[in-house]
């Protein structure tokens, strides 16, 4: 049996401070993650601090599933599933949350690759940030 | 770690013009393929941009193939397939990738199309498909 931990994204401030309310708005924050090996991935996200207890809006971590093609390299294959980390005004500050992500299965799973991107949506005035870093624990088990 | 990808279907354009409203067609597209040494498997359907799935039904299935040597000119298939399919979405215009997937049992698999004409609109899907195969270590 062997694993792996995936650092995905370092410790970074995502800083939506500056969108008026009603905005959304999404960042690719890692693309063509490759996942051949694995059969057992839980993503763990750390969030180091938010400004978000002040209800001015959530962000999020998406999880697509993507596959790519040297046939057909300019067109992005991303699946019509996702799996999501939520942070909102009652997300602990500190927190640690996790996610397993299915990679077998007929309803959600990530087959080999996967794209991750944080969206914010603003509903109120205020600050909107978080500092995350996010890994993958991978397992073949 | 031991995981596999298989280019089991290159990109390629199908065409169902000629299929009459309310018939569907099941054909094979690939067999023998060797599932031997994986226990989990994934196909990953993708769909092309110049795909267009307006007129019907699309679905791709992996059934166990039971080749032998002793008897070849027969096709030995399992009565169902090793997972439930998910038919490819209906449209055209955009590009989408389809995945799914279950374990799988034995030596050889085999790929196989079903279409299904609903409407008089264009049912033409240009897709191509991965085969995903893991497996544990072996201790």
């Amino acid at each position: 049996m062997s694993n792996q931990a995936l650092v995905v994204c370092q410790k970074q401030v995502l800083d939506f401070g500056n969108f008026a309310t009603g905005v959304s708005f999404q960042t690719i924050l890692a693309d063509r993650l490759e996942l051949l090996q694995w059969r057992e991935i839980t993503a763990v996200l750390n969030v180091h601090t938010h400004s978000l207890g002040s209800g001015a809006g959530t962000i999020s971590v998406v999880f697509y599933q993507q596959s790519w093609s040297e046939e057909d390299p300019g067109t992005p294959f991303l699946g019509s599933g996702a799996q999501t980390f939520t942070l909102n005004s009652s997300t602990p500050n500190p927190a640690c949350l996790a996610l397993a992500l299915p990679m077998l299965g007929t309803t959600f799973a990530l087959a080999d690759m996967t794209q991750i991107r944080a969206f914010f949506s603003r509903s109120a005035a205020g600050p909107l940030n978080a500092t995350i870093s996010l890994r993958l624990f991978a397992k073949d088990a | 770690m031991a995981g596999s990808r298989q280019r089991i279907l290159p990109i390629r354009a199908f065409s169902f013009g000629t299929l009459a409203i309310g018939n569907s067609q099941t054909f094979t597209l690939a067999e023998r393929v060797d599932i031997s040494q994986y226990i989990d498997a994934m196909l990953a359907v993708r769909v092309h941009l110049a795909s267009n799935t307006s007129g019907g039904n699309v679905q791709f299935d992996l059934y166990g193939d039971g080749f032998s040597d002793e008897d070849p000119g027969l096709v030995f298939r399992t009565a169902a397939p090793f997972f439930t399919s998910t038919a490819l979405p209906s449209g055209f215009g955009f590009s989408q990738v389809v995945p799914y997937g279950g374990t799988v049992r034995g030596r050889y698999a085999a790929l196989t199309m079903t279409v299904s004409r609903t409407s008089a609109s264009v049912l033409a899907p240009v897709v191509s498909i991965d085969l995903i195969l893991r497996t544990p270590d072996a201790l």
